[in-house]
């Protein structure tokens, strides 16, 4: 029992130094006391752990740091530092609790912070219950109950305890000194139980320093759960197969291209539209583009390949706006014949001068003109009359009497297009010396051969 | 201390008791001292320091009815229904799955979102996400038209695209202990997507971030 005492006495003798120390601290070397209310910084930390705080500027705080800050909603939070940022002399912290998953949501802007020092687990519950009012009761009582049971044994000890005062005096020393030397000789004298007595007394100042500069605080949990898509695949367009180019016909050397649907994906969609494209070589090269955006999936080319020349066509499929896929392409060569006229105007036949003039349409008011296929064939004409005057040629101006040069000058040919050189109302007089037999003869040319036509009026 | 001490010298009977009385006396000065100022802060300090705030609860979120339990803090749990194969530009699809709080205590939660793979570049994947919808899929991929609906159908303009940077869908969501979310999601492949995403693929994570609200 005695022993007992003894024990809760020198308990309570040290926890009261440790508490004035704490008393000091707390006053003046801006220590402070955390409280721990839930686990967020376990497992260092638990739960009720109590932690030694000390107040450091903001230009001391370092990643790694723990560090008790407030937060927005008034709630202390004490989380390590993730990253600390100085301006001036404030910091802007990024806390993450080390059993959170995540940084907090808040950036704390401080000017100091309470950095721990060292903790204690548990130490919260105990500290947590002794600052409630029955436990101050309590705490109030043990100290009293110590208190009071001790003068009851110094009565037996007085005799000792006055000698060694005495001793001290003897000796000389100050009131101060003796003071020290009851501190000295307390362990090994029963004596020393008063100041036990009176030390767990101080007991109480333990709660009241805490108390004074306990923060409770808040390690708040996080969790992070993540809901991961299963896979999405953009599908793709299949390469298209390259066209079937065939000429348009016999005497158009231009290429009608056609194609099959372009599959997208795997389940029956088809492109969208699509272009087709002109090369000049069988790879690379750059593309004129046809019948952009078809969807008819016949494409009839405009141009055609010149002699020895070979067009090159590919499909190229689109899907959307961006999706494009370019197929193989397809050589062509148009099966070169000789040229061949079509559409010659005027007609044979018996006719007024002033209705044939009527009846004429040539462009630029030409004296006979018509189609010549394919292009590129060069067209002769001869053009001769009998009339009054006798033969008589046509120089492409005028009619002479005396042909000069050869007889078959060239014709103008734009294109697939050709034209007699002058103007019809020369060409076709309505004069009485005029009467008489025109005749117009035309010779297409190319590689491949020539074919001619010949145009015979008689103008009344 | 020693100043306590000084006046016990003469009386050595009654020293030991006048030295604690004045100790007794000292702490109490010192401690109400040191507390004045914190009275009012112990008597409010100590409502939120009793035993009962401890907060022995847990913070636990589940989402699609995975991750259950604090070893799955953190964890990621894959959205079966989120797929979809064969997609041309413009076709979306939409899933809903719950996002639950299983702890003991009320949370708020952030929902961000990042893409990963081919496809989480721009006018790649984007996502849209509101919570309670019905989630609608009408169209065939033999047409090209697949298209999901969480209340509005899925269009470039009101879906967020997903990269590796992340996007922030919704904040401070709160969830009452044993309350739950339906997320619905549209997952789209941009009508604009470019032609270098043929054939790429893609995914996204959607990142519900709790935390614990208040004590």
């Amino acid at each position: 029992m005695r022993r007992l005492r003894e024990l809760l006495l020198w308990a309570g003798a040290a926890l009261g130094l440790l508490a004035i120390a704490a008393g000091l601290a707390v006053t003046f070397l801006g220590f402070g006391f955390l409280i721990f209310r839930s686990g967020s910084m376990s497992p260092e930390i638990p739960t009720g752990g109590i932690a030694l705080s000390r107040s450091v500027d903001a230009a001391d705080i370092e990643p790694g740091d723990v560090v008790s800050v407030t937060a927005a909603n008034g709630e202390r939070v004490t989380h390590r530092v993730v990253s600390t940022t100085l301006r001036g002399d404030e910091a802007s912290l990024v806390l993450q609790g080390d059993a959170n998953t995540t940084p907090d949501a808040e950036v704390y802007v401080v000017r100091s912070v309470e950095r721990v020092v060292a903790s204690a687990p548990f130490g919260g519950y105990v500290v947590a219950h002794l600052l409630t009012p029955p436990g101050l009761v309590a705490l109030v009582c043990l100290s009293l109950v110590l208190y009071l049971s001790g003068p009851a044994r110094d009565e037996d000890d007085d005799e000792r305890d006055d000698d060694r005062h005495h001793h001290h005096d003897h000796t000389g020393e100050g009131a101060g000194a003796r003071g020290r030397g009851d501190d000295l000789a307390a362990p090994h004298e029963p004596g020393g139980r008063h100041r036990g007595a009176r030390r767990a007394s101080v007991v109480a100042l333990v709660a009241a320093t805490l108390l004074g500069s306990t923060s409770a605080t808040l390690a708040s949990f996080t969790d992070a759960g993540t809901a991961a898509t299963s896979t999405f695949q953009a599908t793709s367009i299949a390469t298209p197969a390259a066209p079937s180019v065939a000429q348009t016909s016999a005497l158009n050397q231009a290429a009608t291209v056609t194609w099959s649907a372009t599959p997208v994906g795997p389940n029956g969609l088809t492109a969208s539209s699509y272009d087709v494209l002109r090369y000049t070589a069988a790879t690379g090269g750059t593309a004129a583009v046809l019948c952009a955006g078809n969807t008819s999936r016949t494409c009839v080319d405009s141009a055609s390949p010149g002699l020895l020349e070979t067009y090159y066509y590919a499909v190229r499929a689109r899907y959307g706006t961006s999706w494009v896929a370019e197929g193989a392409r397809q050589s062509y060569q148009p099966s070169l014949v000789a040229p061949v006229f079509s559409n010659n105007q005027p007609s044979s036949g018996t006719v007024v001068a002033n209705d044939l003039r009527a009846a004429l349409n040539c462009t630029g008011s030409a004296p006979a003109c018509g189609t010549v296929s394919p292009i590129g064939a060069t067209v002769t004409y001869s053009f001769t009359r009998v009339a009054k005057r006798g033969a008589e040629c046509w120089t492409g101006a005028l009619w002479a009497t005396v042909c000069t040069g050869p007889v078959s000058t060239n014709a103008t040919v734009t294109g697939t297009t050709w034209s007699l050189p002058g103007i019809e109302d020369n060409a076709w007089p309505s004069g009485d010396n005029d009467r008489g037999t025109y005749t117009l003869k035309v010779t297409a040319t190319n590689t491949f051969g020539s074919s001619s036509q010949t145009i015979t009026v008689t103008i009344l | 201390m020693t100043q306590h001490r000084r006046p016990a010298g003469p009386s050595k009977r009654r020293s030991g008791r006048t030295r604690a009385l004045l100790s007794l006396a000292a702490v109490g000065v010192l401690a109400t001292g040191m507390s004045v100022k914190g009275t009012f802060a112990f008597w409010t300090d100590s409502a939120t320091a009793a035993t009962g705030s401890f907060s022995a609860g847990t913070l636990d979120i589940t989402v699609n009815g995975q991750l259950a339990g604090q070893a799955n803090n953190g964890g990621s749990t894959t959205v079966a229904s989120l797929t979809l194969g064969s997609m041309v530009p413009g076709e979306s699809i939409a899933a809903t799955f719950p996002v639950a709080n299983n702890g003991s205590v009320p949370l708020t939660y952030n929902l961000t979102g990042t893409g990963s793979g081919g496809l989480a570049v721009t006018n790649g994947m984007q996502y849209s996400v509101t919570f309670g919808g019905t989630a609608t899929n009408t169209g065939s991929a033999a047409t090209g038209n697949r298209a999901g609906s969480c209340g509005a159908v899925a269009t470039d303009t009101n879906t967020t695209l997903l990269t590796s940077t992340a996007s922030t869908f919704a904040t401070a969501r709160a969830l009452a202990a044993g309350a739950s979310d339906t997320v619905c999601v549209v997952a789209r492949l941009s009508s604009q997507a470019p032609n270098a995403l043929q054939g790429l693929s893609g995914t996204a994570s959607l990142v519900f971030d709790s935390k614990q609200v208040g004590a």
